[in-house]
């Protein structure tokens, strides 16, 4: 369960004022269930994932992880990868970090480099990736590890149908074992993958248990047209 | 759907012997079969596959040999898969029911208007009902138009019947159409399928298809050579509807393969559970040019509403999870990580990366070399009994080590590094110093090497009192560059202060004079930086006539103090360097 206590976020703007991104945000996030964030440009779902993940921090506030669960950097198309290194350099990098031993980082390795599916470009240095093939390689390091909370920032908007469908594939394997937050603009795939929504609009976040209930009310409001899907998945 | 079952009356669990499923093919006889065979039940499995609709209504009607006549010649010629011998042809109804005495189980699926009205159902099953099966004979009602489905109600009525709870689970299939998927034999004669394939083109296809009277979607395979693909018919197709075929429209359906579709291939296309293929099958692939005066195939989608048949179940690596590790791992993991990646960063991709880590410093001494030189006028120039060279490399190196060290987190800030939680701003600092100084003990003892062996005799006098300043001249440029990250993350103007810093320090720290000679007025307030005591010291740790006036201890407690200055500033403030 990820508990948001109380979360104001702001960040400077030219001269003395603050931009408010989140004033007093209290919420929770059940474990093991996949949940999407829908909203506006600018509206702060970026910030959002990064205070859940640890990596930015709150003015006040604060957001805590019961049961030692791991939670995953947000993963976006280019976030976390260094341009200069190689795709395995990289993903090595990621698997120091975790404390992995040699043995463990060959396996993962392995896996990495077969399901990221990008060839020799993997002993290439990311300046030469074109944005899909970056998110394939980060998509495919974060799944190479059991986190609980996958953190998930458009990664696939780069991608073409086949990395989509097999990230929607291994979301689908990953249900039940693990939560998945995305962001994502794509309506339609959000419903299908996600159980419940994240709203977030002028300062505040809103929960809500069905993702098509976050959608309507997106849709009401910003005056989109979101094609709901008829049958819910359960 | 009402389904119902007789109260009290549950097959036993060991009683494999017969169950018979009688009713119309439109009341799920096919389905229930199904059920039941799947469930390991009817061994020998025994059911009318179904009835004629009019020919049964008839034959209850009228009571009249013929309409009988008709049903046993069209239902009982199946052969050896039923229990019931195929009847001699002339045979009458009534003649076939003594047969069925030892039938212990009849389902009975009915449509209770349909018999009760003609009168002659009530008559007939259940006095045969009594007559034959007994006490142990039960009996299913359904009374209802849609009976199409395979619904919960169905199934929950099934696992009352056969008396196991576990029914659910091991039925998975909940319409009838996942069923046909799972049992692609089962005779799906009374289903009557329509639609068709439109214009395929390398890119993809479309059609539409529906089983009449059924407004649910239906699943199409298309097989195109060996490759296969399973697709649902829910798009919307308001032309069908408009053509008053489908009540909603939502019955077109695309395709596309991963591979392009060569022109000319052909296109088998099929209701699952139809063993017929739909009109226009199989279809040719055309080039996208021709004939374009039909319609383009409908919008494609893959991965997102169609299930693809080529799908590979995601394989999950399967390893130990990750444990939450006590800070100070996850300190020490991170500054390792990061350590191999800057190394590799910096020198494993761009070439000449060593080399120019070489030529800066080198050039710097030659050029200070031959400043001296030119000012003194002299060519061969020993300044405390050593070369000018070796005199400028013991400032210059030093100092390149303290401005590369110093440059720290902020540069890291958005390359995304922060991304990970576990790299703190500090391990940039630490381990971009750490790289700077070791790659410049390099360059110096190439420096070494190379003079020695063009024949000038330079030495490292005092090893490890050299080892001790570049200990101390690490942890200072560590806290200066902290500091002004610090501050440049606050007013980011600070990064003008700190070049102009660094300048300073190039003129005031003994990087190309001693202080030694200076005039002495000046030298109190210059003995005031402490970078000029390290400075100094080293070059009394190689140069032996070398007039040291640096006093490391002093140094050292400026070091300290620094040190911790910069690590509360960092504290207090560390958010801000992400």
């Amino acid at each position: 369960m990820i508990v948001v206590d109380g979360i104001t976020k702001s960040y400077p703007l030219l001269g003395f004022r603050r931009h408010y991104v989140f004033r007093d945000l209290h919420m929770t996030i059940p474990d093991k269930r996949s949940v999407g964030i829908v909203g506006r440009n600018g509206s702060g779902k970026t910030t959002f994932l990064r205070l859940i993940g640890g990596v930015d921090q709150p003015d006040r506030g604060r957001v805590t992880i019961t049961n030692e669960g791991t939670i995953s950097p947000p993963l976006g198309v280019s976030t976390g990868t260094a341009g200069n290194i190689t795709g395995r350099a990289n993903a090595k990098f990621v698997c120091r970090i975790h404390g992995d031993d040699d043995y463990t980082m060959r396996l993962r390795l392995e896996w990495i480099e077969r399901f990221a599916e990008i060839g020799e470009f993997f002993d290439l240095p990311l300046s030469f990736y074109s944005g899909g093939m970056r998110s394939r390689l980060t998509f495919g390091i974060a799944m190479a590890f059991d986190y609980d909370y996958y953190l998930i920032d458009e990664l696939s908007s780069a991608g073409d149908q086949v990395f989509r469908s097999k990230a929607s594939r291994t979301f689908r394997a990953k249900r039940g074992k693990a939560a998945v937050i995305m962001i994502s603009h794509n309506l339609r795939s959000l419903q299908e993958e996600c159980d419940s929504g994240i709203y977030v609009r002028k300062g505040e976040a809103l929960w809500f248990d069905d993702i098509r209930d976050a959608l309507k009310l997106y849709a009401e409001e910003e005056g989109v047209d979101v094609p709901l899907v008829g049958e819910k998945k359960k | 759907m009402n389904w119902q079952i007789v109260p009290g009356v549950t097959l036993a669990p060991d009683d494999r012997s017969t169950v018979i499923v009688w009713g119309r093919h439109e009341h799920a006889v096919a389905v229930l079969m199904a059920l039941l065979r799947e469930l390991g039940w009817p061994a020998h499995g025994v059911a009318f596959p179904g009835w004629n609709d009019v020919a049964l209504t008839s034959a209850l009607a009228e009571g009249d040999a013929g309409g009988q006549q008709a049903i046993i010649d069209q239902r009982y010629h199946q052969g050896p898969r039923w229990q019931l011998r195929a009847p001699v042809k002339g045979e009458a109804f009534s003649d076939v029911l003594p047969r069925l005495k030892g039938v212990r189980y009849l389902l009975v699926l009915d449509a209770p208007g349909v018999a009760v009205e003609a009168g002659a159902g009530s008559d007939v099953l259940p006095a045969w009902l009594a007559d034959d099966a007994s006490a142990s004979a039960a009996r299913m009602l359904i009374g209802s138009e849609e009976v199409l489905e395979c619904s919960d109600a169905m199934i929950d009525a099934l696992a009352g019947f056969v008396g196991q709870a576990d029914v659910k689970r091991r039925i998975c299939a909940r319409s009838w159409q996942r069923l046909y998927r799972a049992f692609p034999d089962l005779p799906l004669g009374i289903f009557k399928t329509n639609g068709t394939i439109d214009r395929v083109v390398p890119r993809g296809g479309g059609g539409w298809a529906y089983i009449e009277g059924v407004d649910a979607p239906v699943d199409i395979e298309i097989r195109v050579g060996r490759r296969t693909q399973v697709v649902t018919a829910d798009q919307m197709r308001p032309d069908i509807k408009a053509r008053g075929f489908h009540p909603s429209g939502a019955c077109g359906f695309g395709f596309s393969f991963k591979n392009q579709l060569e022109i000319g291939e052909k296109v088998h296309t099929r209701v699952i559970g139809d063993s017929r293929e739909l009109i226009n099958s199989p279809a040719e692939v055309q080039s996208p040019d021709a004939g374009g005066t039909k319609q383009p195939p409908p919008a494609v989608l893959l991965g997102e509403t169609s299930k693809t048949a080529e799908e590979e179940p995601i394989e999950l690596l399967e390893l130990p999870r990750i444990k939450p590790r006590p800070p100070v791992k996850v300190f020490q993991s991170s500054l390792w990580a990061f350590l191999m990646r800057e190394i590799r960063a910096r020198f494993g991709t761009q070439r000449g990366g060593y080399l120019w880590g070489f030529v800066e410093p080198a050039f710097q001494v030659v050029v200070l070399t031959l400043l001296i030189r030119g000012i003194k006028g002299r060519l061969n120039g020993t300044i405390y009994g050593e070369d000018f060279v070796f005199f400028f490399a013991l400032g210059v190196i030093p100092y390149q080590m303290f401005t590369h060290a110093m440059s720290g987190s902020g540069i890291m800030a958005g390359s995304g590094l922060f991304n990970f939680r576990q790299i703190q701003p500090i391990d940039v600092g630490l381990v971009r110093g750490f790289i700077e100084f070791m790659m410049y003990g390099v360059v110096f003892a190439l420096m070494l090497a190379i003079a020695n062996w063009l024949g000038f005799p330079y030495t490292v006098d005092k090893p490890l009192e050299l080892l001790y300043c570049i200990f101390l001249l690490y942890w200072f440029a560590f806290s200066i560059g902290l500091f002004f990250d610090v501050m440049t993350s606050i007013v980011r103007q600070t990064k003008m202060i700190q070049q102009v810093f660094v300048r300073m320090m190039y003129l005031t720290s003994g990087v190309i004079f001693s202080i030694d000679a200076l005039p002495r007025v000046m030298q109190p307030y210059l003995l005031w930086n402490p970078l000029l005591h390290i400075i100094d010291q080293i070059r009394a740790t190689c140069m032996k006539s070398y007039p040291a006036r640096g006093d490391l201890n002093y140094a050292a407690e400026c070091v300290i103090l620094l040190l911790f200055i910069s690590l509360a500033f960092y504290r207090r403030n560390r958010y801000r360097l992400f």
